[in-house]
């Protein structure tokens, strides 16, 4: 089973409720947690694993061999993103625009045209008991943010595991390519017009690919009904209300667990989990 | 013209509410752009008038012809991106994982895969209800090539405030540090990064600054919820004062920026009158 957490929006608690929720979890079942944020991965700030290990991942681009290059320019005219040009006597090859479609090394006519390799960033593997964790980290400057979550996904565990997926933000392709491979959604939204809008660009979204889901409201207020309003007419289910208090934020602020330090927060975290294991379940049959 | 580029690395930092009422503060001497076109959510606040709306067309996408189609699967095992699938007897493109990349309709030994031109979303020029300059955009659901409409947006505001005389663009940028990011920094003057007292928001705010310094962009900070944790305070001054960024104010975890939210106010119109004198210090700093 893979739950991918996911909001739309910036902001609204998806790292919180990822980790406070693969942790209480993990002290029953073996989970493992892929933070998919891989331009601002900060799962870690909150599960500190001493054993870590780190592996840079990198992804192809085009090696030109000018001894047999005949500059013809096939390979210039067929790559879609410009990322390699080719001169009178010179082929020059832009390693960030490169997409790794291998197109060129496919049409190249002389074979002039090998793997190449670039850094696009790393994967680290972290454990504790029965939780890991696992992180993407993009490389600052470099654009492979799809490639890269890509690539985290695959770091499979061995047995049968509950697998959760902190996702990016936003609803373009690098959220897309988290949740092309989740099971079930779980939406974290905040009941503010930024938080309801962006809310329903994810579940539009998700309609469209045919995903099940369900809501946390995170910032929760007494009175204030604008995300379960929403859940009641597109029938999605609201699975745990998590209360707007400062001592929660100053808790996050901290790099610590809500549901070790604020009290009743690890009943909610539990009944959370059993809710969401229900709807899965029910899913399933 | 200046371009400000507000950043945050992180989100749910304050930054679009910032941005907003920065855009306010400007009192029409700034044409506003909202560059984060997978969530935008500026127009929320600005209720843009007169819009006047433009499709934009970026990248490609694969289809094929069933008619030419031997279902070989040249193009499911050629294709890098997983966008090809053999579903019911047939080879079926993923629209979604599709990258535009071409490659399967140069190798289809029947010639059955055409590119397209895909639409990616609109971008739309406006006057927001405080009647300043306003150019935003909207992603189609789905859609890919946020970068290339990042760049679009800004290149036709910037056209805008050129015809129009407007000397500062003040631009709402993406979360993160990647494609959407590097897009928006070709031609910035500034970036205004606006960071949070937590973890997360330090953690954050290292990382888009060493993709500031990578671009080499001037920048200065704010530290918005600076009383949420004064030791992570303290850390993030001490960061950018060796990072050569001023900190140039520090706003108070308030509530007054979900309440001017729930009621689709600006700071500006929300009326704590120290919020609104820090976006007008804010403002004047940006501006000199």
């Amino acid at each position: 089973m893979i739950v991918a957490i996911a909001s739309g929006k910036g902001g609204t608690g998806k790292t919180l409720l990822a980790t406070n929720l693969a942790h209480i979890a993990g002290e029953q079942n073996n989970v493992r947690l892929f933070d998919l944020d891989v331009e601002e991965p900060n799962d870690h700030l909150f599960l500190k694993f001493e054993n870590q290990s780190t592996e840079a991942v990198k992804n192809m681009i085009p090696l030109v061999d000018e001894s047999l290059c005949t500059y013809c320019g096939i390979c210039s005219q067929i790559c879609e993103y410009h990322a390699i040009i080719t001169l009178a006597d010179q082929v020059m090859v832009f390693p960030e625009l490169c997409h790794s479609c291998y197109g060129c090394l496919e049409l190249c006519p002389e074979n002039a045209i090998s793997e190449g390799f670039k850094d696009i960033g790393t994967i680290t593997k972290a454990a504790n008991g029965k939780l890991s964790l696992v992180t993407g980290r993009l490389r600052i400057s470099e654009t492979a943010t799809t490639a890269l979550i890509s690539r985290t996904q695959k770091v499979l565990p061995d047995s049968e595991t509950l697998q959760i997926y902190d996702a990016p933000p936003g609803t373009s392709c690098p959220f897309i390519e988290t949740a092309k491979r989740a099971d079930f959604i779980l939406l974290v939204a905040e009941p503010t017009p930024f938080g309801l809008h962006d809310m329903d660009l994810v579940v539009q979204t998700l309609r469209q690919m045919d995903k099940p889901m369900a809501v946390v409201v995170n910032k929760s207020e007494p009175g204030n009904t604008l995300i379960e309003d929403y859940c009641m007419e597109k029938n999605i289910a609201v699975l745990a209300r998590i209360p707007l208090r400062d001592d929660i934020a100053r808790t996050y602020a901290t790099g610590d667990l809500i549901i070790d330090k604020i009290p009743g927060m690890r009943y909610l975290f539990v009944e959370l989990l059993r809710r969401l294991i229900n709807e899965t379940e029910t899913m399933r049959s | 013209m200046k371009e400000i580029v507000v950043l945050s690395g992180k989100g749910g930092t304050g930054k679009t509410s910032i941005t907003a009422a920065l855009g306010v503060a400007a009192g029409g001497q700034a044409v506003v752009v909202d560059c984060d076109v997978d969530a935008a959510n500026l127009h929320i606040l600005y209720q843009p008038q007169n819009e006047q709306v433009h499709e934009f067309y970026s990248g490609k996408l694969a289809v094929i012809d069933y008619k030419t189609c031997s279902a070989c699967g040249v193009c499911e095992e050629k294709c890098r991106f997983d966008a090809i699938q053999f579903e019911d007897g047939r080879y079926v493109i993923d629209e979604v994982s599709c990258e535009g990349c071409s490659v399967c309709s140069h190798l289809c030994p029947e010639k059955a895969i055409t590119m397209i031109e895909n639409k990616t979303g609109n971008w739309y020029q406006s006057r927001s209800r405080f009647n300043h300059w306003f150019v935003h955009a909207r992603l189609g659901i789905g859609q890919e090539n946020s970068g290339k409409l990042v760049s679009k947006v800004k290149q036709e505001a910037k056209k805008l405030a050129e015809t129009e005389h407007i000397p500062y663009l003040i631009v709402d940028g993406p979360p993160g540090v990647g494609c959407p990011v590097i897009s928006v920094f070709s031609g910035t003057s500034h970036v205004l990064i606006v960071t949070e007292a937590t973890r997360s928001g330090l953690h954050d705010l290292k990382r888009l600054v060493e993709l500031i310094d990578f671009f080499k962009a001037a920048a200065s900070c704010v530290i918005n919820k600076y009383d949420l944790n004064e030791t992570i305070t303290r850390e993030i001054e001490a960061f950018c004062r060796a990072h050569r960024i001023a900190v140039i104010n520090r706003i108070p975890y308030n509530g007054i920026f979900s309440a001017a939210l729930r009621n689709n106010q600006t700071l500006m119109e929300a009326g704590d009158p120290m919020i609104i004198d820090k976006i007008n210090e804010i403002w004047n700093h940006l501006k000199t």
